[in-house]
């Protein structure tokens, strides 16, 4: 009786002060009893699911609704988890409803968001690996290659958003640095639990948080399980008969790392990108103190646009040690040593055509290349990066061995023997400390070289064309250098709210000397034209003053660089003595706008002004093959080159969509250029003489890819467009060369089906040169795919067809396929995986590239790897 | 050394665990889990941390904790009439991996003891437990407008004010329960996420579990447990952690350290919890 009253009560009450519609009333059991929480919700008609007001039953079932309008029509629902949905059609007079529910437990649509494969957290970006990995994959790299973002190289490099990663951590320790190819090829993706993409990182602590960095890097985190792992392979091939073999343990404990591999194979397998240290980084070489660069050698080739593997015909060891020992949380120390044995031969049917002003002169040459490279390298490292100091040093001892003969038949059999032996000793420290509220560093490094380089001619070459009244050729070119080259600075930053003032002073100090001379049947050429006996030192003191601008979303930067050099040169041989300084300002303008995580530009402005080598200043001729000479003046050249680049870039990696765009123009002015004198057809000499020049390069660039995870389709696109303009000299004249390129890839990875997974590449590049009247043009396209059927968890079989189509003006179009089949059977719960493969089905024999310059245009013909049977046993070092 | 105390702490805990009563309050019907991300250090957004929650609802009444800590409190519900010793053994391992953060060791029970009652029982170290009972309005502005789909559920939005922040939520009427995480809850239907205006707390449903056999839903009854209010958690949360800072630091600390830069690193990271969801 109360409820009824209080019911009428409320009702009249509400009706008369606000005058809008009430709907109350109890929810009762079958037994009478109060039913609660259960959502009373009014809604337009029965269909609509919007409501327009609602209630939550309480403890005693009582629940109301206020409406403002007519209720007439309406649709009162009740809904909940343990009763019988209920829905009743309201009458405009009625506003009282007491109902009664049956009891009915509802069945959910069970719903399990399935964690994303790519999680952003911060600056951070996690992919995670076994989201990308593929019952055919067994290296990471493999995996990284797949996830969107990323692109490998050919040489083992890692490119994310177009960009080299700075970095390569493998549970935050960077054991391998710049030659990490070693482990993204051999670490197993089972091991890894995933990867880490760090913008803006930061590798000095000291700087975190303080500094900001525009760098990325990687971090590889292994499943926490995993503290032995590596990889194991072993092969033989049949017809011809093959090896293959690569060990490659690696140890992961809180306190040590190692990575060491032994590899060895004659069957097109590269070991060379495993030692390479080289890499761009802003602009600038690095990696410099354990690289050959070598004077002398074989005449290059231009290898075509297809896998390496294909035409490698190598006989190659590798024998790697890495260990790295954390001595306390933030001191290092580490050892890296290799050993690398490579032979390799090549067989090359090579067109030149040169472009003469008599008109088209071509040449058809048949090389024969055998290559003996050997290299050692070792060093020690101890690295302590604290957030209240940076120290850095490591010491190196590089040596190379290298050896190569090259067999050249053009109607008469030239021999060309190479002897580069190398030897490098080098110091580098890298130390930074709070200074004064801000931060010191102190940079220094010390790198001595030796080299002694022979060129062996057989039958000698440049018959009677040295015009010295004697019947003169030459057999052996020699070269012998010693360097000593020591880099010093002192960099003080400080930072005030948003602003970062960088002061650098220093210098770079370099010595070399420099001896050459040609025999003629080990006689030497007793010549001053034809040998060289140079030393020459310069010292390059810097003073260079940045400013920077740095918030959350805009950075700018102003360097100012003031460069004074100072160059000592004696020409032993010609007696002279050159003394020269200069001043050079090479001012560069950075900025990066960010509109949000995703949107981002950068655009530089750049001039540099720089000196040349002076070992372009030989005044003696050095003989660099059977067909050309060169010689230089006895003045330092100088060069300038201003630069505009442009990028702007979108990133949402978490929905894996990227896209970039990019311009680059480059203009360089040179007060020197190579004069190419003929001395007979196709042999050519080479003076460097003071002409001014330029050279005008403009570059466009996109990149687009998507990565669409319920499809588990990765589509991307990259397209570059470079147009160059530049002036040769030929006899004298002087003349322009025009080059445009247009180069276009696609990229796609279907993996959605279980039974199929799907790789398809597809490149074309159109080129067209103009030079001394003659228009070329080449038209590369290949298509590449791989084809995996999975007859069940077990067992694999993968087609990997490559088609190449290829035509230049006047050569008829090429087209060749090549074709690689396996099979893979992994038993039930092994960790070991047996293989077949048979390489190049076709057995086909050859494939054509082209390659263009002011003076010629190359056009070759390379010889294929043939068909081989090859049987491989793989396994993973550890349970993973 | 780190991992002795915390095998000792661990074994403290667990002499008081056995001092804990098991009360059955109702049946889970329905389990919806919750990852909740948050912000453990106000000023620093990449201390973002992360914990999984679910939210058991019965017929009457609701459990809200930590998928860790609702695995815990099993363990030890299957050992509970064991040797106190052999018992703790016997789960150790399992309860090794069974990380929960600060902020997240509490269990919430709506419409309990009695209907419309909210109780918040938290964990502030191994022997102090604190107990919250309260009536929770919360003033809710529904905007009809705003619709959007989260995990396959078309959700609607809301707001509100709660304990110092500004909340946005998105509810959906398909699952028909006037619940959520945390102690939100009184919309027209199940909250699939909610996060505050700064996005540093963060609740996101990503499962929805029917339970074919109803499932005990357990209150875990302390021995020593204080009452005391939300505010005053709150500010017990902050003395706990600032006690914590005095215990790990210093010259007195019984902790030995390999190195100082290890000793900095582990006050860091008890600093930096600065960021309780609740905050007066």
């Amino acid at each position: 009786m109360q409820k009824v009253f209080l019911t009428l009560f409320l009702n009249l009450f509400t009706l008369f002060l606000f005058s809008q519609s009430t709907i109350q009333g109890y929810l009762l059991t079958d037994k009478k009893e109060s039913v609660e929480g259960i959502v009373v919700s009014l809604h337009a008609d029965a269909n609509t699911k919007k409501f327009l007001a609602y209630s939550i039953s309480n403890a005693e079932g009582f629940y109301q609704l206020n409406y403002d309008d007519d209720i007439e029509g309406k649709a009162l629902r009740l809904r909940s988890l343990m009763y019988r949905d209920t829905c009743i059609i309201l009458s405009g007079v009625k506003h009282e409803y007491n109902i009664s529910l049956k009891e009915s437990i509802k069945m959910l649509k069970e719903v399990k968001v399935k964690s994303t494969p790519i999680i952003g957290k911060g600056d951070t970006v996690t992919y995670i690996t076994a989201a990308f990995a593929q019952k055919r994959d067994f290296s990471i790299a493999e995996v990284i290659n797949r996830m969107p973002g990323f692109e490998l190289m050919d040489n083992g490099k890692v490119l994310y958003h177009g960009r080299e990663i700075e970095k390569y951590y493998i549970e935050g320790s960077d054991l391998l640095e710049e030659r990490y190819a070693l482990a993204n090829k051999n670490l197993p993706h089972k091991a890894v639990a995933s990867v880490d993409v760090m913008h803006n990182h930061q590798s000095k602590k000291i700087f975190e948080n303080r500094i900001a960095s525009d760098q990325t890097s990687l971090n590889i985190k292994l499943k926490k399980s995993v503290a032995f792992t590596g990889r194991g392979e072993l092969g033989a091939a049949y017809k011809p008969w093959g090896r293959y073999v690569n060990l490659t343990p690696m140890m992961f404990t809180k306190k040590y790392q190692f990575i060491g591999s032994y590899q060895s194979n004659n069957i097109g397998s590269d070991l060379s990108d495993q030692m390479s240290g080289l890499r761009y980084k802003n602009g600038k070489l690095e990696g410099e103190e354990k690289m050959h660069f070598s004077f002398l050698g074989l005449p290059s080739l231009h290898y075509p646009n297809i896998k390496k593997s294909r035409y490698l015909d190598n006989d190659a060891n590798l024998v790697t040690i890495n260990g790295l020992r954390k001595l306390n949380d933030k001191t290092e120390l580490k050892i890296n040593s290799a050993y690398l044995s490579d032979n390799i031969d090549e067989l090359k049917n090579s067109e030149t055509s040169y472009y003469l002003d008599e008109g088209l002169y071509k040449t058809n040459e048949l090389y024969e290349n055998r290559f003996k490279n050997r290299s050692f390298f070792t060093d020690l490292n101890l690295r302590k990066n604290l957030s209240s100091v940076y120290l850095n040093n490591k010491i190196g001892y590089i040596q190379f061995w290298d050896k190569s003969k090259a067999i050249i038949q053009e109607g008469t059999t030239q021999q060309i023997n190479a002897r580069t032996p190398h030897r490098s000793l080098y110091n580098i420290l890298d130390c930074t400390l709070p200074f004064f509220k801000g931060f010191a560093s102190f940079y220094s490094s010390v790198d001595l070289n030796e080299s002694d380089e022979d060129l062996t001619f057989t039958p000698n070459v440049f018959n009677n064309i040295l015009e010295y009244g004697e019947d003169i050729s030459v057999n052996k070119q020699n070269l012998k250098n010693r360097s000593f080259v020591s880099k010093n600075h002192f960099k003080f930053t400080k930072k005030w709210h948003a602003f970062i003032l960088e002061s650098l002073v220093g210098f770079n100090y370099e010595s070399q000397e420099l001896e050459s001379s040609m025999y003629s049947s080990e006689e030497i050429l007793d010549f001053d034209v034809l040998s060289n006996d140079i030393t020459w030192n310069k010292t390059d003191y810097v003073f260079n003053p940045c400013l920077k601008y740095e918030t959350s979303d805009l950075k700018l930067s102003f360097d100012l660089p003031l460069n004074y050099y100072f160059f000592k040169y004696n020409d032993h041989k010609y007696s002279s003595q050159i003394r020269q300084d200069k001043v050079l300002f090479n001012p560069r303008f950075y900025l990066k706008y960010e509109w949000n995580s995703a949107f981002d530009a950068r655009l530089t402005l750049s001039e540099v002004k720089s000196m040349g080598n002076p070992n372009s200043m030989l005044q003696g001729n050095i003989v660099y093959d059977h067909r050309s000479m060169r010689s230089r003046v006895a003045q330092i050249d100088e060069s300038k080159s201003r630069s505009f680049r442009l990028n702007i870039g979108y990133r949402d990696a978490i929905n894996g969509l990227f896209m970039r765009f990019g311009y680059n123009k480059r203009i360089k002015e040179k007060d020197f250029i190579l004069d190419k004198s003929i001395l007979s057809p196709g042999v050519f000499q080479y003076s460097l003489i003071e002409k001014e020049n330029d050279v005008d390069i403009n570059q466009l660039t996109g990149d687009f890819s998507l990565y669409l995870s319920n499809l588990h389709l990765n589509l991307a696109l990259k397209s570059d467009f470079t147009n160059q303009k530049s002036d040769y000299l030929l006899n004298g004249d002087l003349k322009e060369f025009k080059l445009n390129s247009y180069k276009n890839h696609f990229k796609l990875n279907f993996d959605k089906w279980n039974f199929l997974a799907l790789d398809y590449g597809y490149s074309i590049l159109w080129g067209r040169q103009e030079s001394n009247g003659n228009k070329t043009k080449s038209t590369e396209q290949v298509h590449t795919a791989r084809i995996c059927y999975y007859f069940n968890s077990k067992q694999w079989l993968e087609l990997r067809p490559e088609y190449t189509i290829f035509s230049q003006s006047e050569n008829k179009t090429q087209e060749s396929l090549f074709t690689d089949l396996i099979y893979s059977f992994t038993p039930k719960g092994s960790r070991f995986s047996y293989l077949l493969e048979c390489k190049n089905i076709f057995n086909s024999k050859n494939v054509y590239s082209s390659f263009n310059s002011d003076l010629s245009s190359v056009y070759s013909e390379f010889n294929l790897r043939p068909r081989a049977f090859v049987a491989r046993v793989r396994f993973s070092f550890g349970k993973n | 050394m780190i991992k002795y105390c915390f095998l000792f702490a661990t074994i403290l805990m667990s002499t008081c665990c056995y001092s804990q009563e098991f009360v059955k309050i109702d049946a889970a019907v329905k389990e919806f889990y919750y990852d909740y991300t948050f912000q453990q250090d106000s000023t620093d957004h990449t201390s973002e941390k992360y914990q999984e929650m679910v939210l058991q609802v019965g017929e009457n009444k609701s459990k809200f904790t930590a998928v860790n800590k609702l695995y815990t409190d099993s363990l030890l519900f299957t050992v509970k009439d064991m040797d106190p010793n052999a018992g703790f053994l016997k789960i150790w391992p399992q309860l090794q991996a069974l990380r929960i953060h600060k902020f997240c060791t509490y269990n919430i029970y709506k419409n309990y003891p009695q209907k419309k009652n909210v109780r918040f029982v938290g964990d502030l170290g191994s022997k102090k437990t604190l107990m919250v009972d309260e009536e929770i309005n919360i003033n809710w502005k529904i905007e009809t407008q705003k619709d959007t789909t989260i995990s396959g559920y078309s959700c609607q939005m809301a707001t509100c004010n709660f304990a110092g922040r500004d909340y946005i939520a998105w509810y959906t009427m398909e699952i028909p329960v006037s619940d959520g995480p945390y102690k939100f809850h009184g919309l027209p239907g199940l909250i699939v996420r909610i996060s505050d205006m700064k996005n540093q707390h963060i609740f996101q449903m990503y499962k929805v579990k029917n339970c074919d056999t109803s499932k005990d839903m357990l209150f875990v009854a302390e021995n020593n447990i204080q009452e005391t209010t939300a505010p005053k958690f709150a500010k017990a949360m902050k003395a706990h952690i600032a006690d914590m800072y005095r215990k790990y630091g210093g010259s007195a600390s019984p902790i030995q350290y390999k190195s100082p830069e290890q000793e900095s690193k582990v006050l860091r990271n008890i600093r930096s919890r600065n960021n309780y969801i609740e905050r007066y």
